[in-house]
């Protein structure tokens, strides 16, 4: 390299480093450092009270492990992820497909879809309440007139907790979903449906063999999006349920909550937590893989689908005309 | 052109049930938030009892006060609402700030460890809150700082500034790098470039972080009740979680209007913000730096 | 005011070389174009001159000064690109004022030379819009105002017409020419329209795969091509060439192609010997013509297309078997009748005659004649 190159290139470097090298060490400190930290926390025996810890190793892990309520919390956490990942993924395309279409109001229905991702998971739990409360419930107000159901009919039961909430929570993170979809309706290549339209290919069949294919990348997305949300929710599953009635939708999270600042069995807490984390980044890890595994294929065919115009930046970049 | 019979169903089924889906329960918590207490109880939601009107929202807000035994509730939400406005304006602009520069640097340069350094912005998005609250928890335990907005405010940024620094990574990139060339060449030096023309250009994505983070600050639950749950500086969620029927001190259904009314009102600032910046947010594409990798 | 020198530089991208050890000495004053298809490295050399982007090796020098350790915003030099990239959230004004400002150029100063220059480039009235509601010509004007308004030492143009249409272009050219002569600063323009070459530069460079393939003036580009890639690439329509070989027998030479044998004089026959192998004969669409005034003969062939343009016609003749033919064009007055399936010979004089050897490097005529 001459010096031109060095020098140049080192003011390049020298000025993203700086800010990189700083973000990173306010990361370090403020969540590398704990994170550490609940480590060594996870590795011992802690009463809080007697103030006493003994390093116990691996044990708490091990006492999860064992734990048939922590094995089915786990399990719960997961059914709930793909619940609400396959209906969010499938209601947030139907928004997004009644959004693309033009009809009068469309901006005003367009900006009111995204207010139930603006309003926080205790107001979704509120809300949600006066539809499945059984006293006062709307859900009950128009069925039990019609003889559907009896008064004081218990929506949320052992057996239907689980959906409910995530029912409610797939209704909060919709929109997320829909816009996403609707940013990539928007770069359908409106040629081709013209041409199908000459064609005299049918609605649905248009559906099928432009819109679906070009989607498919944002269906990759909002997976990601959905499931990392869901994975990671606790908000709404505390407000509406706390995890009840009994542990009917007590997730690994909620769990983890009650060892920790229930029991305050901090070290116990600390490892569950750890294990939570590894399920994560082992989601993560997929995704992630098939995330950059699309894009390689997308390099080699060229100008494939591209969800945004950041493809253009990246082009100007690296190939000089 | 003519809409096709298909074309045709989709909007007239579609549009209702949209629209419905919404606004429904919505509507359900609104319409809860207006009614006496004891007309709910007796007659449920979907009645048009005598009676309706702001007094829930006076109760919550500490204005009136009406025969309940939540004695000391009302006044947490209107302290809720005081502590979630400050540590949610002070998280967004430290979010925004860090994750703009953040942005900058990770979608204008390359440099070595970068995609690995995007990586793990990815993953911490994908760590559990409730798995960094527990050493937080403890930290700040010791340091005598549960109970405090610092605390509280620090917390909220390990969340939201890796997530926001992602999505304006993708937003940097995206910007014709052209524009930044022409201003070099036109006599700024880097920093006046990125102050000049960069961050100008920028704005509807910085607005959009902005909001996202003051959205997640001011949304937030489990942070706020294990961090300032019961003390001064408790955060607008744990206040009107005091009030749920599925809390032990909530009792059944007895604070379900005062829940309603505090729930709707805990709504406003995150819906207006959210119509304010809802074009802007469509354009943040979430996954972009994933696709910036590796070249 | 700058001459600006290009030694050995190189730029590596990670899989392609962008740049590839490139000479060139531009004067003081010159208009120099860079000419080359797209994806030559064009448009990194003139940001690495620019100094936004740094050459992987090799030097530039302003002036005979190293300029390594110059940053972009230090080098005066002013820059036009092919996106225009005009500032969208500033007005006009304040995209033109934009350079004098971060030279800390007093206000009325800067007043008095945006209002200047908008007069210059006429664009006067639209100083109060913003870029979003300007035509493609308009914007394009701006960006030129951007880059004279603060006097630069070096103008750098990055295929700054490729967006208008053809008519807009035409008058562009000839504006940025005027310019030129007005400002007396040195220009460096690159583009791959080989006619906005010809027509504006005082030198042009030739570039394939970021190489050079010549240096020079527009009529030694056009009239002694160094090989057959700028032979190809300067003329419109370019250049026919053919693969042949030197044939002697009983004192007369030949070039013999695949389907075309043209007899050629001794010169040029000197100078294929000296050259062993293949040779390429190359004879410009203008160089030909069907009348028998000119020597040597091409052969007979058979009309096989014909195109009026109205001041021009191009006809295009196939040599060979019907489904396997030679095409070679040939530029013939307008009105002139062809019908396809005819058979015409084609003749052309040695001035027009080119020979490159097999690696496409001309071997006549040589420099020698050139005046």
């Amino acid at each position: 390299m001459s010096a031109v190159a060095k020098s140049l290139a080192r003011s390049d470097a020298r000025f993203a480093l700086t800010i990189v090298a700083g973000l990173v060490l306010v990361n370090t400190i403020i969540f590398i450092l704990p994170l550490l930290y609940a480590a060594w926390i996870s590795f011992h025996d802690r009463d809080v009270i007697l103030h006493t810890q003994a390093f116990i190793g691996f044990g708490n892990y091990r006492r999860i492990l064992a734990s048939s309520e922590a094995i089915a919390a786990i399990l719960l956490s997961l059914k709930f992820t793909v619940l609400v990942a396959v209906a969010s993924l499938l209601i947030g395309l139907g928004i997004a497909l009644v959004l693309n279409e033009e009809f009068p109001g469309r901006r005003l229905l367009r900006a009111a879809v995204l207010l139930p991702w603006a309003i926080s998971e205790v107001a979704t739990a509120t809300a949600w309440m006066f539809i499945v409360n059984p006293t006062f419930g709307a859900l009950t107000g128009v069925l039990h007139p019609l003889g559907l159901v009896e008064a004081n009919h218990a929506w949320i039961n052992a057996n239907t907790a689980l959906y409910w909430v995530a029912l409610a929570f797939v209704w909060h993170i919709t929109p997320l979903c829909a816009f996403l979809f609707l940013a990539a309706l928007q770069t359908a290549p409106e040629s081709l449906y013209q041409a199908a339209r000459i064609d005299r290919a049918p609605a649905f069949q248009r559906f099928l063999h432009i819109t679906l294919p070009h989607l498919r990348p944002t269906v990759m997305l909002v997976l990601v999006v959905v499931t990392v949300e869901a994975f990671r929710s606790f908000d709404l599953l505390f407000a509406m349920t706390r995890g009840g009635p009994g542990t009917a939708s007590q997730t690994f999270p909620m769990l983890i909550f009650r060892y920790t600042f229930e029991f305050s069995r901090y070290g116990l807490g600390a490892a569950a937590s750890y294990i939570l984390v590894a399920i994560g980044m082992a989601i993560t890890t997929v995704y992630y893989f098939v995330l950059t595994r699309r894009r390689r294929l997308v390099k080699i065919d060229g100008a494939a689908a591209q969800p945004s115009g950041t493809r253009l930046a990246t082009a100007e970049k690296t190939a000089p005309s | 052109m003519k809409k096709t019979v298909g074309e045709r169903a989709v909007l007239w089924i579609g549009i209702p049930l949209v629209t419905a889906w919404t606004f429904v329960p919505i509507l359900a918590m609104a319409w809860a938030s207006l009614m006496p207490f004891n007309a709910l109880m007796n007659g449920g939601l979907l009645q048009w009892p005598s009676g309706m009107g702001l007094t829930n929202y006076k109760a919550v807000l500490g204005i009136a006060t009406i025969n309940q035994i939540f004695g000391g509730q009302p006044m947490a939400v209107a302290r809720g609402f005081f502590n979630s406005a400050v540590v949610s304006i002070l998280v967004a602009i430290i979010a925004t700030a860090m994750a703009t520069v953040g942005g900058y640097a990770f979608g204008r340069f390359r440099f070595p460890y970068r995609g690995t350094l995007l990586f793990v912005l990815l993953s911490v998005r994908v760590l559990p809150p409730i798995a960094v609250l527990i050493p937080y928890f403890v930290i700040l335990s010791a340091l005598h700082l549960v109970g405090t907005y610092f605390g509280l405010i620090v917390t909220y940024l390990t969340t939201v500034v890796p997530l926001l620094t992602w999505m304006m990574t993708g937003y940097f990139a995206s910007l014709p790098i052209e524009i930044e060339r022409a201003a070099r060449i036109d006599g700024c030096g880097r920093l006046q470039a990125l102050w000049h023309v960069t961050i100008p250009m920028a704005s509807p994505g910085i607005a959009a972080a902005f909001a996202i983070a003051f959205l997640t600050a001011w949304n937030e639950l489990l942070f706020g009740i294990v961090l300032t749950g019961g003390t001064a500086k408790q955060t607008l969620s744990p206040a009107l979680l005091a009030f749920s029927p599925t809390m032990p001190s909530g009792g059944a259904n007895l604070g379900m209007t005062l829940f309603a009314a505090g729930s709707v009102l805990s709504a406003v600032p995150p819906l207006v913000l959210a119509l304010l910046v809802q074009r802007y947010i469509t354009r943040l594409n979430v996954a972009d730096p994933v696709t910036l990798q590796g070249d | 005011m700058s001459a600006v020198v290009l030694q050995h530089l190189s730029r590596r991208y990670r899989e392609t070389t962008a740049v590839d050890s490139l000479d060139l000495e531009i004067a003081d004053k010159e208009f120099v174009v860079v000419l080359g298809p797209s994806g030559c490295g064009k448009t990194t050399i003139l940001n690495m001159i620019a100094g936004v982007d740094a050459p992987t090796s090799g030097h530039i020098l302003f002036d005979g000064r190293p300029t390594e350790q110059i940053p972009p915003e230090k080098r005066n030099v002013a820059m036009v690109f092919q996106s225009i990239a005009l500032y969208p959230h500033k007005t006009v004004y304040e995209n033109i004022a934009f350079p004098l400002r971060m030279a800390k150029a007093t206000r009325a100063g800067i007043d008095e030379r945006v209002r200047l220059t908008a007069k210059l480039l006429r664009i006067g009235d639209l100083l109060n819009r913003s870029p979003h509601e300007l035509s493609g010509g308009e914007r394009q004007r701006v960006a030129l105002g951007r880059a004279v308004v603060r006097d630069p030492d070096v103008f750098l143009f990055d295929e700054p017409l490729s967006a208008l249409d053809a008519k807009l272009r035409v008058e562009m050219r000839v504006e940025i020419k005027k310019l030129h002569e007005r400002l007396g600063s040195t220009f460096i323009y690159v583009t791959h329209d080989q006619v906005e070459a010809l027509a504006m530069a005082d030198r042009i460079a030739v570039l394939e795969r970021g190489k050079l393939r010549q240096f020079g003036t527009p009529d030694e580009v056009y009239r002694r091509p160094a090989n057959t890639s700028v032979a190809r690439f300067i003329g419109s329509p370019s250049m026919n060439l053919m693969n042949g070989r030197l044939v002697e027998s009983a004192g007369k030479s030949a070039f013999e192609g695949s389907r075309i044998s043209v007899p050629i004089d001794d010169a040029m026959a000197a100078a294929a010997r000296a050259r062993q192998g293949e040779l390429i004969l190359g004879v410009r669409p203008e160089g030909l013509s069907t009348n028998s005034s000119g020597l040597p003969l091409l052969g007979e062939g058979r009309v096989y297309a014909v195109e009026p343009l109205g001041s021009d016609q191009f006809v295009d003749v196939a040599y060979g078997a019907a489904d396997d033919a030679e095409l070679i064009k040939v530029r013939t007055r307008p009105d002139a009748r062809f019908r396809v399936g005819d058979a015409i010979s084609l003749n052309a004089s040695p001035p027009d005659i080119y020979l490159f050897d097999g690696a496409g490097r001309r071997i006549f005529p040589s420099d020698a004649g050139y005046r």
